[in-house]
């Protein structure tokens, strides 16, 4: 049983489509990537997936619900990250505080609690707290979670903001060029950490133009062209793809 | 305890050392000082809560004396035709503007971009105008309310400008301690995470609506809360729509919040402090130029100070510039 299914989806803008029926499916534990020329549509997807837009027409079931229509933090609650493909991280606020507005929905104490600093409130904010700090870890930034995050280079902006989308512990993450402006050392370890966080049992979905990258991890690719699947297949497969080498590869060679 | 911890304590010691003390070293025109003391107090706690709203959330109100005409009016309302106690006033004085916040936000709040900014500015007008046609005749139309009764809590009167005073200011300090605890937790992030970026902030599972109207409801009570004291511990016990419901007062207290800087509990209290000694300082200011009038002077400040703080619109910026300028760190010219 796949744990995301898409069937159909549609979205146009003012009557130019820019996704265009599309369906896939991502099974549980699965790198999947999605990949294409500008414009094809990738960034849309995942807009749709994450609700941050709404399709037109089609059908999103996640863990065999449907999560069509819900509002990003309702899709957020249900497992599903994503990641954006600027780095947009809180850089009004430190380092373990953007990880620990990731672990939001871990928790539940509100106003009253946070002004009288309750016990409930003081054991909610060390377990959240602990939980941020096993993120950084993971990254290997725990030593500059007192840092503000817009300090960071670069490089690990990109993991802090993967590590934000983890603090919630989805079950499936969906990162958006994750490579992009990354340099090959920084490429290698977002590779590792992509790796790793697959044997932890978290199934990723992810848009990228670093192709070596893609064919690296990647167990299923889809290739989308001016919002319409074209291919679908293991890395070889679309390697040796004609519609794809014309669509994409030909292009950007 | 962790040192930040004791560290903070020191410093809210510290303020209640200074709130204690200071009317000690006002030995002349004591009860001048106090007044305006005390407003500075009031002022702070409608501050605070439009920071939490503004400084932390990043929700712009332009309609705040709204809220706190609708606590002052509803209790002086209460208190003098209905002779309601003081005390229980208190509840309506704080429903009232609570609900009123709650209308305009549940439709606002679902926009992006500045729409609550436009809503609480025509809230406030309107609540401004209902209190001057005064169609109900129970708001005293443009002349106000006077007679307004002195809070009494066990056994405390605030019929004195001194009770006043350290009332207020206790009250302020409280509300300044817990609102520091209130933004210092997973609530407060999500509002700081909620001014940087909604959409992201949304999609890492934060219900940013929620946050959202509630933040502004709270703010709304923080303001009603500041309107409920101003009308039953302040030297006049009287309002009018001129003195607590009027644009100008709106936009002083975002001033208030500018000038203190956004998202800085302590920020808020600097803000309202300096800003209530302000007209006080034209005033003596005014003496010397015949016939000046410095209410239309405090109206051109704030509107300079805002201008200011548009033009260096990021703190870091607004540090860098200020270094530079007095510490004058240049650099070295090819010249």
């Amino acid at each position: 049983m796949p744990l995301l299914v898409v069937k159909k989806l549609k979205k146009s803008f003012d009557g130019i489509v820019a996704v265009n029926d599309l369906s896939f499916e991502v099974h549980k534990n699965e790198i999947a990537a999605i990949i294409g020329p500008n414009g094809a549509g990738k960034t849309t997807t995942f807009n749709l997936l994450s609700g941050v837009l709404k399709a037109d027409t089609g059908q999103i079931i996640f863990k065999d619900e449907p999560v069509f229509g819900l509002k990003p933090h309702a899709i957020a609650a249900r497992g599903m990250v994503r990641t954006f493909q600027n780095v947009n991280l809180f850089d009004n606020m430190t380092v373990i505080d953007n990880v620990k507005v990731g672990c939001h929905k871990k928790g539940r104490i509100e106003v009253f609690g946070a002004a009288f600093r309750t016990p409930a409130f003081r054991r909610e904010e060390a377990f959240i707290t602990e939980k941020s700090l096993s993120v950084l870890r993971l990254i290997g930034l725990e030593k500059r979670g007192a840092e503000m995050a817009g300090n960071l280079p670069f490089g690990q902006q990109r993991l802090l903001e993967i590590a934000r989308a983890l603090a919630g512990d989805p079950e499936i993450l969906l990162l958006d060029e994750p490579a992009a402006g990354l340099n090959t050392p920084e490429t290698a370890e977002l590779a590792e950490l992509i790796i790793k966080l697959r044997q932890q049992g978290i199934t990723i979905v992810i848009i990228e133009h670093d192709m070596e990258l893609v064919m690296e991890i990647s167990e299923n690719i889809i290739v989308l062209d001016q919002g319409i699947k074209i291919a679908e297949g293991s890395p070889l497969e679309i390697q040796n793809n004609r519609k794809v080498i014309g669509a994409y590869l030909g292009e950007d060679c | 305890m962790p040192a930040l911890m004791r560290y903070q304590a020191v410093r809210y010691i510290m303020l209640l050392a200074v709130i204690v003390v200071l009317p000690f070293f006002f030995r002349n025109e004591l009860s001048y000082y106090l007044s305006i003391l005390s407003l500075a107090g009031i002022y702070a706690i409608a501050v605070i809560g439009l920071n939490l709203l503004m400084g932390y959330a990043g929700q712009i109100s332009l309609g705040h004396a709204g809220f706190f005409a609708a606590g002052a009016y509803t209790s002086a309302i209460l208190t003098t035709q209905f002779n309601m106690s003081p005390l229980l006033a208190l509840l309506p004085a704080l429903i009232v503007p609570g609900l009123i916040s709650f209308i305009i936000g549940m439709p606002t709040l679902k926009l992006k971009e500045h729409y609550l900014a436009m809503a609480t500015l025509g809230i406030g007008l309107i609540i401004y105008a209902l209190l001057r046609a005064n169609p109900f005749d129970i708001t005293g139309g443009p002349g106000g309310i006077p007679g307004i009764p002195p809070l009494s809590v066990l056994g405390l009167i605030t019929d004195s400008d001194i009770t006043q005073y350290y009332f207020i200011w206790a009250l302020t300090f409280i509300i300044f301690i817990l609102s520091s605890n209130m933004v210092n937790s997973r609530f407060g992030r999500a509002l700081l995470a909620i001014h940087k970026s909604e959409v992201v902030t949304n999609v890492l599972g934060v219900n940013t609506y929620k946050y959202k109207l509630k933040i502004f409801v709270i703010s709304a009570l923080y303001a009603g809360f500041a309107g409920y004291l101003y009308a039953h511990c302040s030297p006049l016990f009287y309002v009018s729509p001129d003195d607590v419901c009027h644009f100008v007062f709106s936009i002083k207290l975002v001033t208030m919040v500018v000038v203190g800087g956004m998202y800085s509990m302590w920020g808020s209290l600097l803000g309202a402090v300096s800003l209530a000694i302000l007209p006080e300082l034209l005033r003596v200011m005014g003496s010397f130029f015949h016939g000046l009038n410095t209410s239309d002077l405090e109206m051109a400040l704030y509107g300079m100070i805002l201008i200011l703080v548009m033009v260096f619109s990021q703190s870091q910026k607004l540090k860098q510039t200020l270094s530079r300028l007095l510490l004058k760190e240049r650099k070295p010219s090819a010249a």
